[in-house]
């Protein structure tokens, strides 16, 4: 017996405290997450907007989505007209300005924000009153203040500017443009042109169509009952009148015959932006779109196990990141690739995306356990997402406006879970149109030649930065000489080239005095420009009195220098450079193109934004430089340079002139509006002095 | 008109915003071997946070070992022994879940976020690397480089930078915090093997962790879940014991713990698990969790101007003006990061109306404070706009701040922070890594995780007279650390 007894417990005393833990094994899953979908509450005002009511008395926040009923419409030439009026519908209203409107929010502590078709607000409950007050006040009486709306337009000014110097939103443009084309919402980017168009009427005209009750939906979240929110509601947005909401349909279609190339340049790039991309037609809540979701997962979602990130990345180490994506939206569905690689191996790339792509639809190169991972990442994604309120009522919503059925979201984590092997290699071989696609690149101009062989009809299409057809040059009218002798004769306002050599003979200095403001910002500071015959150049840039940057040039030597403040960076230019500063020299160096041996080049005639020109290039060691010549004026209303640093750094400058008046004789530019790179700036001319005394000073060192 | 080359750069800095806390319930107790528990149960979403705070930061170091804290939260995701280098992250993205870690002065602190039903997988990950992570050459090396890189690319290479650690440097003589979480790269090349195997041996030990979870989860069931991978984690000497067992030789063992011999252990390794043979072998080891002692070092006050100029790759000059600051939880906390509300929070603050919108010195001027378990600090930025001088900026913010020491802030103003504040206490804690982390926070620096639903009473608390006061007391002109950023000269570039 006490051997017995000594045995159990010396047992006990040696076995591992809890049991058979083994810690190398890693835990399974539980059985997959129930979850409930709170019902939201939905009852109609008198004045036709829809309500959808998700309580939630967790926590006091209150907030609401206001959203229009109307389908899109479409802009044509004012494109971006909807992105316009959105950015000013919290601008003021009758009977409160910006200021009073800012402060009345800021006070309450809560969050308002606004876009082309839906107004959000957010904030804690006891707010909400106030906050459905300010909502009613909006909508019903926002007046769209001038000093506003030429704040926002010159604000989209500058965002259009750095747009086109940004591959992605590039890539994106065209993407737009290709897979749903001129005669869809979605197809439609807003442009320099297009804004230039858009006018406060078209705004408020705008406003009056789009927003009104008839058809509206009012997403209330958070911490009130259908009772408070009822007469809260008599009370406020009850109350706002409008017209019938607007209606059209679109279809979209895919009706291309083979795959075809379509190539932005961006001058100087070293990585190519790829997106092979094509519309469907998928409603959301298709019963197809569940499993084409996991299908794209598999192939290129957001993990380091999706093939296309195996491929190209992990495997070839093209590029840091290559996904895919599918996109379901009532008006308009898409599939596309994205990322960016090397120049030098775009067109390997090309080749293993579509490769990859193929792949999806061969019933061996998708495994049981990718495809349970895929749906553990999709069940994971789904599951955080309902942390959010928002999501719960973004679902509410989504039913009625897609005509789901009132379960789709809370069967959606069991859908998943159905899906089949047979099921994915179904969805690839439906869905991956990949022989009638778009394969977008947006990159060096070099290796355009390489990828012919991805176009199947041979033939790269090429468009600019939004998606329209590059805008190539006709043939001029009219010769070199003609075009210079025209200009020569514009801006000196002579009859002959004679008349017009004495009249600039006789201008032996001229010193301009600019006032100058970069987009965005607050303060302007004061440049001074000089010019001393034959070719000594100056600028001098000074803020609040006090020189900040000069640039210099004497005709010999040259260079620039500014102060600590703005930079301490000082450099000279060598002489070659100096020589070419020369032959440009001058208020009009056209006069002086045969005398200096300036070779120009007659590119052609360019219409632009609806203006004509003729434009001339000149070519410099390390750029070109190409000046516009209004074709009625003859006046010289633009000019853009291109040209590379040292290193290898590419910089364009756009310059447009206009507000020409009388100078002693000549016709000069009082307006300027610049951009380099992803900045503009605007100058106004003050003063311009003719043949006042210059120290010599300021062109030296 | 040719070309002119640009030289305006406009650039902005976001404001920092400080979350606060709202009401919930929770269940806390501690397990035999010292770690400290905290259950948040919220079946809304199927989603669970699983997190661990270590009271370990930067004030912990050896001062000749900087940047071991941080360091450290690198390693962490090296795997353990039973996960190999690289499958951590990956067993969390696989499954639906995110992850991340952050390291402070104070303290290291690890989530993850996944599906309910992957709360066990949540918690054995953490027990590994709490039990027995791979703290060895392979994994410093690797690290060492990635947070050189780190340095390189959040510190050396971003414009003003170098404030942190400019600042802090001059603001402490005697705290430890007068080195920064990054730590020098001279102190982590310095170090070797044993130093790193040190500090995971005295930090991350079970009495000094604090498990967090929050989400839909049984309560019953997961005190179960947390027994079996946390509660026979072995505590005090045992556990380095059990460690060592793992990595080192016998020989090494037996030569560190001066117990039994190298060819015991050998055998016993064959058939019984490294506890087990703790247990059996090793009677003098102690199983008692060693407390951890944190710093005691009071700074002494400041008492003049320490001013510095610093040349960096920037664009626009700009100022920073530091104070030192109450301990988090003081009184006087609060009622500073109400005045920092009202000079700098929102487009109708003090310092954006008055000096950036009205005046026009500086493109942004903010004021945003250190939150430390000691006292620690709070500064006040400003950009300058191109051309403006630096004293003058320093005169505009100085002449604001004396108008909060001299008159109270308006009633229209005192709502609008009030409201603020409790909108930010409220919706901080919509979601479940947010409350994880509080929770944790709470109970690590106070000891008291309700604050998580009281906190916001001390806001409401703070009156007009305290605002002025805290001005009064702490953004004293005559001692503070003042740091002047201005663009680097042609030959300091080359």
């Amino acid at each position: 017996m006490k051997k017995i007894i000594t045995l159990i417990l010396t047992g006990f005393l040696f076995a591992p405290a809890f049991g058979q833990l083994d810690r190398s094994v890693q835990p399974k899953a539980g059985p997959a997450p129930v979850f409930n979908i709170p019902e939201s509450v939905i009852f109609t005002l008198n004045n036709g907007i829809t309500v959808i009511l998700s309580e939630n008395h967790k926590t006091p926040r209150f907030s609401f989505n206001l959203v229009m009923g109307s389908d899109p419409m479409l802009e044509k030439e004012k494109a971006g007209l909807s992105e316009v009026a959105g950015q000013l519908i919290l601008s003021g209203t009758e009977t409160m300005d910006k200021d009073q409107l800012d402060k009345a929010i800021d006070m309450l502590g809560v969050h308002f924000s606004a876009d082309g078709n839906s107004i959000y607000a957010s904030g804690l409950s006891k707010h909400k009153e106030k906050m459905l007050e300010i909502l009613q006040n909006v909508v019903s009486s926002a007046n769209f203040p001038e000093k506003e709306f030429d704040r926002i337009v010159k604000q989209n000014e500058s965002a259009l500017t750095m747009a086109s110097s940004d591959a992605d939103q590039i890539a994106q443009n065209v993407l737009s443009t290709v897979d749903f084309g001129r005669n869809h919402p979605y197809g439609e980017v807003m442009t320099k042109e297009t804004l230039a168009n858009i006018t406060r009427d078209d705004v408020v005209s705008y406003f009056k169509k789009e927003f009104t009750p008839n058809g509206a939906y009012l997403v209330v979240v958070g911490d009130v009952t259908k009772a408070e929110i009822t007469a809260l509601l008599q009370g406020s947005i009850e109350k706002w009148t409008g017209g019938e909401k607007f209606t059209a349909s679109y279809t979209v279609e895919n009706k291309n015959q083979g795959r075809r190339l379509i190539f932005v340049k961006k001058p100087g790039a070293v990585q190519s932006v790829i997106k092979v991309t094509f519309p469907f037609n998928m409603k959301p809540g298709d019963p197809n779109q569940i499993r084409l979701n996991l299908m794209n997962q598999i192939l290129g979602g957001g993990t380091f196990e999706a093939k296309l990130m195996q491929n190209l990345r992990e495997d070839k180490a093209y590029t840091y990141g290559c996904y895919s994506s599918v996109n379901v939206n009532r008006y308009g569905s898409y599939f596309t690739t994205s990322g960016s690689f090397r120049n030098a191996v775009t067109d390997s790339a090309i080749v293993q995306i579509l490769k990859e792509i193929e792949s999806m639809k061969v019933d061996t190169s998708v495994s049981q356990a990718q495809l349970d991972l895929a749906k553990a990442s999709s069940i994971g994604s789904f599951s955080r997402s309902l942390e959010s309120p928002q999501t719960i009522a973004r679902f509410a919503l989504s039913i009625i406006q897609n005509n789901l059925d009132k379960d789709y979201y809370k069967n959606y984590l069991k859908k998943i879970d159905e899906v089949t092997l047979t099921d994915i290699q179904n969805m690839a071989k439906e869905y991956l149109a990949v022989d009638r696609s778009y394969i977008i690149v947006v990159g060096n101009e070099d290796i355009a030649e390489k990828l012919v062989q991805f176009d199947t009809d041979g033939k790269i299409e090429y468009l600019d930065a939004f998606g329209n057809e590059e805008a190539g040059f006709t043939k001029s009218d009219l010769t070199l000489d003609q075009i210079l002798e025209k200009n020569i004769l514009a801006t000196t306002q002579s009859a002959t080239i004679k008349e017009a050599t004495k009249k600039i003979a006789k201008i032996k200095s001229v010193q301009q005095e600019i006032k100058a403001s970069p987009a965005g910002s607050p303060v302007s500071f004061d440049m001074i420009s000089y010019f001393q015959a034959p070719n000594k150049e100056a600028i001098v840039i000074n803020f609040n009195g006090s020189m900040m940057q000069r640039q210099y040039s004497n005709g010999v030597t040259g260079g620039s220098e500014a102060s600590p403040m703005a930079g301490g960076k000082s450099e000279e230019l060598t002489p070659e450079e100096v020589a070419e500063k020369n032959q440009t020299a001058g208020i009009l160096p056209e006069l002086f193109y045969k005398a200096n041996k300036v070779e120009a080049n007659l590119l052609g005639i360019k219409e632009e934004m609806g203006k004509k020109y003729y434009v001339v290039e000149i070519k410099s060691k390390d750029g070109v430089s190409q000046s516009y010549y209004d074709a009625t004026s003859f006046l010289k209303t633009k000019t853009y340079s291109s040209s590379k640093s040292k290193d290898g750094e590419v910089n364009e400058v756009t310059i447009e002139y206009s507000d020409f008046k009388d100078a002693s004789g000549i016709l000069m530019p009082y307006k300027m509006s610049q951009q380099f790179g992803q900045m503009a700036l605007s100058s106004e001319v003050q003063s311009i002095e003719i043949n006042k005394s210059i120290d010599g000073k300021v062109f030296e060192k | 008109m040719k070309k002119i080359s640009s030289i305006l750069l406009l650039t902005g800095l976001s404001t920092m915003v400080f979350a606060q806390e709202k009401k919930i319930d929770f269940t806390e107790y501690d397990l035999a071997n010292g770690m400290h528990v905290i259950l948040h149960k919220d079946n809304s979403t199927p989603i669970v946070a699983v997190s661990i705070m270590y009271h370990v930061g930067s004030k912990n170091e050896n001062p000749t070992r900087t940047g071991f804290a941080h360091f450290f939260e690198h390693l962490m995701f090296e795997g353990s022994v039973n996960i190999k280098r690289g499958e951590y992250s990956k067993l969390v993205e696989m499954n639906g879940g995110g992850l991340n870690a952050n390291t402070s002065q104070d303290r290291t602190y690890y989530y993850e976020l996944l599906p309910s039903n992957q709360l066990e997988l949540g918690l054995w990950l953490e027990s590994e690397r709490l039990f027995h992570a791979n703290v060895d050459s392979v994994g410093i090396e690797t690290q060492r480089q990635v947070v050189k890189e780190e340095k390189r690319q959040r510190v050396d290479n971003q414009p003003y930078g170098s404030f942190m650690a400019e600042a802090f440097a001059l603001m402490f003589s005697e705290h430890p915090y007068k080195s920064t979480p990054i730590g020098s790269m001279a102190d982590l090349d310095a170090a070797t093997e044993s130093d790193y195997v040190n500090f995971y041996q005295t930090f991350y030990v079970p009495n000094n962790a604090t498990l967090s979870i929050a989400g839909d989860i049984d309560i019953e069931k997961t005190k179960e879940l947390i027994n079996k991978y946390y509660a026979s984690i072995p505590a005090g000497k045992k556990l380095n014991l059990v460690r060592d067992l793992e990595k080192l030789t016998p020989e090494k063992v037996v030569a560190k713990y001066g117990e039994s011999d190298a060819k015991t252990i050998e055998t016993a390794l064959k058939t019984m698990t490294p506890e087990q043979v703790a247990t059996k072998y090793f009677k003098k080891v102690s199983s008692t969790p060693i407390p951890i002692k944190q710093p005691t070092i009071v700074e002494p006050a400041l008492t003049k101007v320490i001013t510095d100029t610093v040349y960096d790759n920037i664009q626009l000059p700009a100022i920073f003006a530091c104070y030192r600051m109450p301990a988090e939880d003081s009184k006087d906390f609060y009622a500073v990061q109400m005045l920092n509300e009202i000079l700098s929070g929102g487009p109708s603050s003090r310092f954006n109306k008055s000096i950036v919108e009205k005046q026009q010195l500086a493109v942004t001027m903010i004021s945003f404070p250190f939150p430390l378990e000691d006292p620690g600090m709070a500064v006040v930025l400003g950009i300058a706009s191109a051309g403006i001088d630096l004293k003058t900026i320093q005169d505009a913010m100085d002449v604001e701040i004396k108008k909060v020491q001299t008159d109270l802030i308006t009633d229209d103003e005192y709502t609008k922070i009030q409201n603020s504040f409790e909108n930010d206490f409220y919706s901080s804690n919509s979601t479940m890594a947010g409350i994880a982390e509080a929770l944790a926070n709470n109970y690590v620096y106070f000891h008291n995780t309700n604050l998580i639903n009281s906190e916001i009473d001390k806001y409401r608390a703070v009156t007009k007279e305290d605002i002025r006061n805290a001005a009064i007391k702490y953004f004293t002109a005559d001692k503070r650390v003042i740091l002047y950023y201005l663009p680097k000269k042609e030959d300091d570039k080359k």
